[in-house]
């Protein structure tokens, strides 16, 4: 079965610095891929580059389309909101409405007033008036009244208090994410969106680290809070990381097996900020 | 979507986005223009106060040839090349404003291609800008002819009808409209240019579109005898009543098609390619 999107090989250079650097990727239908990777890692222009906004050497295939060749005709099918606020600042909420109707063959304008309802938005406001959160609403209602078949954000909650991050994600939840349309997100917030995931991405250097479904990644990691007693046996065992707790240390394993850790603690399924902090290691800059 | 709707759309939201270039600034000048012959006739007839002015106009000279027209010219010609710096400015943004305020993100994610975006705000400049400003300089001609007409006619007798004076307004502006639309032809390499420039800058477009041709002109004219290729854009940068040095004949005659219509049009069509490039792989700054 063809993949919903595939990135074969996909490098690109900024000058001497090679922001992607042979990415290889498949995205199926329906998934909910998270993009994790610290500050520089490459996400924004991974994405940028499957949007057909970037350039890029390798290949891209999105829905059968190259973003390179077929741009305009593939945003028929795909929805993009940015880490920053790029609605047009000059607009009113009702003008992008209908300039969006205009020109979008699938966009809804009452399914995009019907979202707006539950906001604060008021039709002859300008867009430059609303604040951060709203105009997140603002943008999220248009890309959802597209009904496009995929999503990419690219860290949309930033800046966004947690009142907005909750309806944000709920609003994906109860309009967008229904097993047949395909979510790609880039967070730092990485908690929010675990239990959304079906497929994780970790990035650094513009390489990938990891790339598994959910299911393989805690089926492969293991995490295992072990009192001070225990801690020089469970070092031994070779962990991907320890960090320091008041009772002993969190470690995270790779493919080890239960029995290994019997009695030398308390096994947990792991989280996927700790398993991004092991995995990057002391190089990490930031993650949330 | 279907092409023609979706340059319809865009170009109103070329009109939404510039509201005072494209018609609040030539309203303002019409409403000033009428309420300054207004103000006039009102002050002129308050001092000449209760004098019994009963003039009768005997001359051959049909006012509405002489006088009608040339005001109906003054405004036309000062709305057009009003029209034509509005155009200038309006081009040096539009595709610069887009990637300055990083919107060309949303813009672009939107299935609307590049050449539908360039077309639109080439339209809108080249064609729509120059429509509304020569409309409204006749309307204002109207206006203004009204009411210093209605003024006049107080205390002049046999004064020139009111269809005569109009006959004479919708005569000029004719031809203004054919010089109008001679020009959206003669500019057209230059508008181009400048949306070019507009596309791909960085920053400070203006001074790249007027510097990249001055430094052009110092370059031919130090390894040329004759600056060809600068002479030519610099003499379609001018308006063409300029260019045609107010030359009625000139302006009015001559074919539509000739040898330099033809190179404005591979011009034009070459730097039309050149912006497209542009627009397409020069995105936010």
């Amino acid at each position: 079965m063809m993949p919903f999107a595939s990135i074969n090989k996909v490098s690109k250079r900024f000058g001497q610095h090679r922001a992607l650097d042979g990415v290889s990727l498949e995205i199926p239908q329906g998934g909910v891929l998270g993009l994790i990777g610290p500050n520089g890692a490459g996400k924004t222009t991974l994405l940028k580059a499957m949007l057909g906004l970037s350039s890029f050497e390798g290949e891209i295939d999105i829905l059968g389309r190259s973003p390179r060749r077929s741009r305009h005709e593939l945003m028929q099918s795909v929805g993009y909101i940015s880490d920053v606020g790029i609605l047009p600042s000059w607009m009113r909420v009702d003008q992008i409405i209908q300039l969006s109707a205009s020109v979008h063959p699938n966009f809804s304008e009452l399914k995009a007033w019907e979202i707006l309802e539950h906001t604060q938005i008021q039709p002859k406001q300008k867009i430059k008036t609303l604040s951060k959160g709203m105009i997140t609403q603002l943008h999220l209602s248009l890309v959802l009244a597209m009904d496009v078949k995929l999503l990419i954000l690219d860290e949309p909650t930033l800046g966004l208090d947690i009142v907005y991050r909750s309806q944000f994600y709920q609003q994906l939840l109860e309009t967008f994410l229904d097993g047949r349309r395909t979510l790609v997100i880039s967070t730092h917030q990485v908690e929010e969106i675990e239990s959304l995931l079906t497929h994780l991405v970790f990035i650094e250097h513009g390489r990938l680290r990891l790339s598994e479904t959910m299911d393989d990644v805690f089926e492969r990691f293991s995490a295992l809070d072990a009192p001070s007693a225990s801690l020089a046996t469970v070092r031994s065992l070779g962990p991907l990381s320890e960090t320091p707790t008041l009772t002993g240390a969190s470690f995270i394993f790779d493919s080890i097996t239960a029995d290994a850790l019997e009695g030398l603690g308390e096994r947990r399924r792991v989280g996927i900020a700790e398993l991004f902090v092991g995995m990057m290691g002391p190089d990490l800059r930031s993650v949330s | 979507m279907n092409t023609v709707n979706t340059l319809m759309a865009l170009g109103l939201r070329e009109i939404w986005e510039h509201p005072n270039l494209v018609w609040r600034l030539p309203v303002g000048l019409l409403v000033i223009n009428v309420t300054l012959a207004l103000l006039s006739v009102v002050f002129g007839l308050n001092y000449l106060g209760s004098a019994d002015l009963n003039l009768s106009l005997q001359t051959d000279v049909n006012i509405a040839d002489g006088p009608a027209e040339a005001v109906a010219t003054f405004f036309c010609l000062a709305f057009f090349l009003m029209g034509q710096l509005v155009v200038l400015s309006y081009l040096l943004g539009a595709l610069f404003q887009e990637r300055k305020d990083r919107s060309i993100l949303f813009w672009k994610s939107l299935p609307v291609s590049d050449l539908e975006v360039v077309l639109s705000k080439l339209l809108t400049g080249v064609v729509l800008i120059p429509l509304v400003y020569l409309l409204i300089g006749f309307i204002t001609f109207l206006m203004v002819a009204l009411v210093l007409w209605m003024g006049l006619s107080s205390f002049v007798e046999e004064l020139v009808s009111g269809p005569s004076l109009l006959s004479a307004g919708v005569l000029v502006v004719g031809d203004w409209l054919f010089v109008t639309l001679k020009q959206m032809w003669w500019g057209l390499p230059i508008f181009l240019w400048i949306l070019l420039v507009s596309s791909v800058a960085r920053s400070q477009p203006l001074f790249w579109a007027l510097g990249l041709p001055l430094v052009g002109l110092l370059i031919e004219s130090s390894l040329f005898s004759q600056t060809v290729v600068s002479s030519w854009f610099w003499a379609h940068a001018q308006p063409l009543p300029l260019a045609a040095g107010f030359d009625h004949a000139e302006l009015l005659g001559g074919p539509m098609i000739g040898p330099d219509s033809v190179l404005s049009g591979v011009v034009a069509l070459v730097l039309g390619a050149l912006t497209m490039l542009g627009r397409r792989y020069c995105n936010e700054i």
